[in-house]
């Protein structure tokens, strides 16, 4: 069971959170499941011609959950831009959305182009951010991408995430998404996401990747 | 590769701190600081050289001047790794390393993270990783301490049993540590703190007398 952090321990922490005597602002109603994934915003990057879509919702982040994506901890493919859903951590203070009687941290997608010299140097790059040797190919608005598994884990929590690598005009197109979750088995009275639910938040990110574009220029 | 400012002394009961798997600046560290935490753990790769994003011995640098206390702990493989003496000896040895290059003088905790093994792995496959990991980086002179997560096989005494001297206990459900119990507790955090997320962690002197030994630059 996680516990609740010690009254006495951090009047601290009411520090930080409660600017010097300002009312509290009544918390926002929970999102429903169609405004955490709807797909109502995009995001543009000019200067590499990439475009995607992002449900309006998401935070622009490059960090969702305790566990940061391989991209945000890379040194050489830092995002560029990135959008996150967090459900909160443990305890939760508040209900913030669907999500929230389950393990669920946060999901988010994070972008970077960095220059590359070719297909090669690209996936390496890609290769270097994943723990797994595997890869495998996929195509979205018919742009063939590697795809990289990543992750890490520590304190109870850990992140996985899909990495996704194209080549185009000298730039390396790096996509990440991940889900964020505390660790199975952590915490009383919380289920673990099902794997219908896993697989759900899985399709949905995919979606996000189909929306993809790219025009680079020449 | 040098070795960071500071000296190596017992943690006193009772002081707040966090571990963080963000890149902590000078001005983030100075802000916790100022807001009563006394310390911070950061991560060592679970190989080595250090993974870009795990703690440099320049933000280490950056922690200590802005007046926090450091401790070191390692990554933990992905939910449902089977450990042996084998795999402890290996990510103790990388610990040591990534210790030694960040620049740690010798003395210092240095946390073993487990958690998330694998089910039905046989209790003496966890204690031969344990082990294992605590004679690498004990050999390497630092002071081995063990964070204990769920799903870490071990029963209570199993786990007083180990090698280790430090045990830190994590915000999930863990059994109780017969005879010394922890001495560190973690409680998680919903939401940032200065911009980061976190887990914060409270010292207390274990039943034995025994503290979490940081590294710190100021007078606590």
């Amino acid at each position: 069971m996680r516990r609740a952090i010690p009254i006495a321990a951090f009047s601290l922490t009411l520090f930080i959170h409660q600017a010097a005597g300002q009312p509290q602002a009544p918390p926002a109603p929970p999102l429903t499941m169609a405004q955490v994934w709807t797909l109502d915003a995009v995001y543009a990057d000019p200067q590499h011609g990439v475009t995607f879509r992002h449900p309006s919702t998401w935070a622009a982040t490059t960090q969702f959950a305790y566990l940061p994506p391989a991209l945000t901890q890379s040194a050489d493919a830092k995002p560029i831009a990135g959008f996150g859903y967090s459900e909160g951590g443990f305890p939760r203070k508040r209900i913030v959305g669907p999500y929230s009687a389950t393990n669920l941290e946060g999901f988010g997608i994070v972008y970077a182009a960095v220059a590359a010299a070719s297909t090669a140097e690209c996936n390496a790059k890609a290769a270097s951010l994943s723990d797994q040797s595997q890869n495998s190919r996929i195509v979205f608005a018919g742009r063939g991408f590697q795809t990289y598994a990543t992750g890490s884990a520590g304190m109870s929590q850990s992140i996985a995430g899909s990495l996704y690598a194209t080549y185009s005009a000298h730039i390396c197109y790096l996509f990440e998404t991940d889900v964020a979750v505390a660790s199975p088995g952590a915490l009383d009275n919380i289920q673990p996401l099902t794997p219908a639910q896993s697989r759900d938040i899985q399709a949905r990110l995919l979606n996000i990747m189909r929306s993809v574009r790219i025009a680079p220029k020449e | 590769m040098a070795t960071l400012p500071g000296i190596v002394q017992p943690a006193p009961s009772g002081a707040y701190g966090f571990d963080a798997d963000t890149v902590i600046s000078l001005d983030v560290a100075q802000q916790f600081s100022g807001q009563g935490y006394q310390f911070c753990l950061r991560y060592l790769s679970l190989g080595s050289p250090q993974a870009t994003g795990d703690l440099s011995p320049a933000e280490a640098l950056d922690i200590l001047n802005g007046g926090l206390a450091l401790m070191p702990v390692q990554h933990v493989a992905n939910q449902g790794w089977e450990p042996s003496a084998s795999l402890g000896q290996t990510f103790g040895s990388d610990a040591a390393c990534n210790a030694t290059a960040i620049g740690f003088p010798q003395g210092v905790n240095v946390w073993c993270d487990l958690e998330g093994v694998a089910g039905g792995t046989p209790a003496q496959a966890v204690i031969d990783y344990c082990n294992a990991w605590f004679d690498a980086v004990a050999n390497a002179g630092y002071v081995p301490g063990l964070y204990v997560g769920a799903k870490a096989i071990l029963s209570g005494l199993q786990l007083y049993n180990l090698k280790f001297q430090h045990y830190w206990q994590s915000e999930s459900r863990v059994p109780a540590l017969p005879h010394r119990g922890y001495q560190m507790v973690q409680s998680a955090m919903d939401g940032q703190v200065n911009g980061i997320y976190i887990d914060q962690d409270v010292t207390q002197t274990d039943s034995k007398g025994g503290q979490a030994v940081w590294l710190t630059t100021a007078a606590q």
